[in-house]
């Protein structure tokens, strides 16, 4: 992963220039604010809900609500991993840099707080949906300040089909007559912020979109289920912001992760804005429609290598730049044939005029290698496999890195 | 002097009849790795799509529906011709060739039913609703039955929903083709039964019932009155005792669209788009409405989403006739409301935009 510090504009407990308006400081999801609000610039909430108090395993925990749905390790990780990759640097526009960071987390014991935060170190809101509408309400009174801001909102926990994606939140299950009460609908918050301004939000939502069981037989009433957050302001009369919404999965399946880590979705999603969702005819800025691609490319991959179908999907798709990466990185992915060659020790390179990698492969340290697997600036390659004294002669081929990923196919011979 | 020129094909897994519009590829010159040139190359057939070039090495993506990356390095020689078929013809792994998913979504439409609501999903294709009920068959074969009509709000929403549905007195047809774990209908000629139900029927396997509606809108050739290319597919890969119904819909000529549409992958698509206007297909398609309302509703989607809000007038009359003449398909008011949406001109059409998604 590629990330840089921010020079300059973090000081700890210190938050320059931040206006009093806006309900910012009064907002205990903030962990960073900066600069003149009223200028634009983007605004990031991060939610990411593990500890479910009312799931199978969680303190108070209603099996007959719970619909088999239990703790989760991942989104705490995952969020604060997105956070720091914010907080970081990595995120880079000359007009519209980050000027806010709320976060919302839910997890069994509270974690350590995002390095490069710049307000003062406070308990992050506990992921119930008070807490979330309170962040939510919060990040969309700061992205509306200027019509030029990005909103970015990001939520990763558990999710559920009916009707509407339902995102839920800690306190999912807590009323019994109604266990939505604990849940953000997603169709009513898009519909709120796409009424007011700023012009261009993404949504990320790592969550599953699977039905529960008694969620099936709710589908196809008219209930409203869930927290819309925001009404549509009806009021405004400007044109509906554009809005590109990604979903960690296709319609009513399933999300995974690696149990404790970050799940294949956000990891792919900070590699898509390293530079792997950088669009050519974009300038090599991460556009929307590139940050899909290789959200797809990148989840996929990674899902099925661990043998699963994880096949992300956008509903909204317009078409605008989200920032440029400082350098634009993409995955290489470098294969042998015959496959046996990795039998053999050998020294794998790709070398441009400007960057060189190098990975020395040991059969005998990793017995079940069968790719090289890298991460490469934009650039062509001399790709090659040097088997010393073994039976192969050295291979080359040639690759062009370019987003949203490459693949380096090597003939290897064996020696005559 | 002869032309320089390179030709690409993309051969799916499983072969289909040949989609002419089928995947993107990006051409990349190592040289100037910041020049692209998109292109919409053909899946199966045997006509490639040819590119002039200059002569230099280059590099050949496919960006498949699945999400699936292919990549090739060729080099083009001065007034030569060089063809570049990625698929099952290539030896090696799965990312050489795509995956099996790709010899799926590059001929269907549906994905796993049903789908979440959303204005920019293709709803009418994606209709159907879900229960699960632990063990009930001891047999792994599906029964299939035609409702005796199309479901009402009121009877999905039923915690029983096969109990509040009526099905037809018939069996329904054998498959034509069946294995252990996969059975696939196809409905060139649908029966009475099939239209009296608006394509709605009934799937049970061991552990699921699933209502599935059949897009038999979608006739082909247009005006035929057959649906040429729809197929209802119950796989039991992972087991039967959860849903495995899906729809399968080619399509030679919307076909490739409607898969990365499936996926939601629209946007990335503006080449295949583009490609598909210059033709007049876009058009043509919501044209065709009369004889492929389900047809019109995929492009006139792909139109809204693609399209300048100020570009294609003549759409503001098309759109509400859709609605009008095909009541039954829940995707004209949402079409007609979204192009309100995008196009708002007088302070009354709030109320209008509300009634419009109320019918819907």
């Amino acid at each position: 992963m590629h990330v840089r510090r921010r020079g300059g504009a973090v000081r700890a407990g210190v938050r320059p220039g931040l206006r009093t308006d806006g309900g910012a400081l009064s907002d205990p999801a903030l962990v960073y604010a900066v600069g003149d609000p009223s200028a634009a610039g983007a605004h990031v909430l991060i939610i990411g809900v593990g500890a479910y108090d009312h799931l199978l395993d969680g303190d108070d925990e209603k099996p007959e609500l719970a619909d088999g749905m239990r703790q989760l390790t991942s989104p705490p990780n995952s969020a604060r991993t997105l956070a720091e990759w914010f907080l970081s640097g990595a995120f880079d526009h000359p007009d519209r840099g980050l000027r806010s960071l709320s976060m919302v987390v839910s997890e069994q014991a509270p974690g350590p707080y995002p390095a490069n935060a710049n307000v003062a170190p406070h308990p992050l809101p506990n992921g119930d949906i008070a807490s979330v509408r309170s962040a939510i309400e919060a990040w969309a009174l700061r992205s509306a300040a200027h019509p030029g801001n990005l909103a970015f909102f990001y939520f990763s926990g558990h999710g559920v089909t009916a009707n509407e994606p339902l995102l839920l939140c800690r306190d999912y299950g807590a009323t019994e007559n109604n266990r939505f009460r604990g849940a953000v609908n997603l169709g009513g918050l898009l519909a709120g912020m796409e009424s007011r301004a700023p012009d261009e939000q993404v949504f990320v939502i790592d969550a599953c979109r699977s039905p529960a069981a008694l969620v099936n037989a709710l589908m196809a009433s008219r209930a409203q289920l869930g927290d819309g957050i925001l009404a549509p302001d009806f009021a405004s009369r400007r044109a509906p912001s554009l809005q590109s919404v990604h979903f960690a999965t296709s319609g009513l399946a399933s999300t995974f992760a690696p149990r404790g880590g970050v799940s294949f979705y956000t990891a792919a999603l900070i590699d898509a804005l390293n530079g792997g969702g950088a669009q050519s005819d974009l300038d090599y800025w991460v556009g929307t429609n590139g940050l899909q691609t290789a959200l797809g490319a990148y989840t996929k991959r990674s899902a099925s290598l661990d043998g699963v179908v994880q096949l992300p999907e956008r509903t909204r798709s317009p078409t605008f730049m989200i920032h440029r990466p400082p350098r634009v990185q993409v995955p290489v992915y470098v294969t042998c044939a015959p496959e046996t060659a990795w039998c053999d020790a050998m020294t794998l390179q790709a070398e441009s005029d400007d960057h060189r990698e190098e990975l020395v492969h040991d059969p005998s340290s990793a017995p079940d290698r069968r790719e090289w697997s890298t991460f490469l600036p934009v650039d062509k390659y001399r790709v090659t496999a040097s088997f010393g004294g073994s039976r192969f002669d050295t291979a080359e081929a040639r690759v062009l890195a370019v987003p949203p990923s490459s693949n380096c196919r090597l003939q290897v011979k064996a020696k005559p | 002097m002869s032309e320089t020129a390179l030709e690409i094909l993309y051969r799916r897994p499983v072969e289909g009849d040949p989609l002419e519009w089928g995947v993107i590829a990006r051409i990349q010159s190592l040289a100037d790795a910041g020049r692209v040139t998109e292109i919409v190359a053909p899946a199966d057939g045997e006509a490639p799509r040819r590119v002039l070039v200059e002569p230099g090495d280059y590099s050949i993506q496919l960006l498949l529906p699945s999400g699936d990356v292919l990549q090739e390095v060729r080099e083009v020689a001065q007034g030569a011709t060089v063809r570049v078929v990625f698929g099952r013809r290539l030896a090696g792994g799965a990312r050489g060739t795509g995956s099996a998913h790709d010899a799926k979504t590059l001929a269907r439409t549906g994905g796993p039913l049903p789908r979440v609501r959303d204005g920019a999903t293709f709803k009418a294709l994606d209709q159907g609703l879900r229960s699960t009920r632990p063990g009930a068959l001891p047999s792994t074969a599906p029964k299939l039955a035609w409702l005796r009509e199309a479901p009402s709000f009121a009877s999905l929403a039923d915690l029983q929903p096969e109990q509040a549905l009526g099905l037809a007195s018939h069996t329904f047809e054998a498959p034509v083709e069946r294995t252990k774990t996969r059975f696939l209908w196809r409905f060139d000629h649908p029966p009475a039964a099939a239209r009296a139900a608006q394509g709605w029927c009934r799937v049970e396997t061991a552990g699921a019932v699933e209502l599935v509606r059949l897009p038999l809108l979608w006739e082909q050739p247009p005006g035929s009155g057959r649906c040429k290319g729809v197929q209802l597919i119950v796989d039991g890969e992972n087991g039967f005792e959860r849903a495995a119904s899906r729809i399968d819909l080619e399509d030679p000529r919307l076909g490739g669209l409607l898969s990365y549409l499936d996926r939601g992958r629209l946007s990335a698509v503006r080449s295949l788009v583009n490609a598909l206007d210059a033709e007049g297909l876009i058009t043509e398609a919501i044209e065709d409405k009369m004889a492929n309302p389900l047809g019109a509703c995929a492009a006139a989607y792909v139109g809204l989403a693609i399209f300048a809000p100020q570009e294609r007038e003549r759409w503001d009359s098309w759109l509400p006739n859709i609605m009008n003449f095909f009541p039954e398909v829940p995707d004209g008011p949402i079409l007609h409301a979204r192009r309100i949406q995008l196009r708002p001109r007088t302070s009354e059409e709030g109320v209008e935009l509300a009634l419009l998604l109320s019918e819907a």
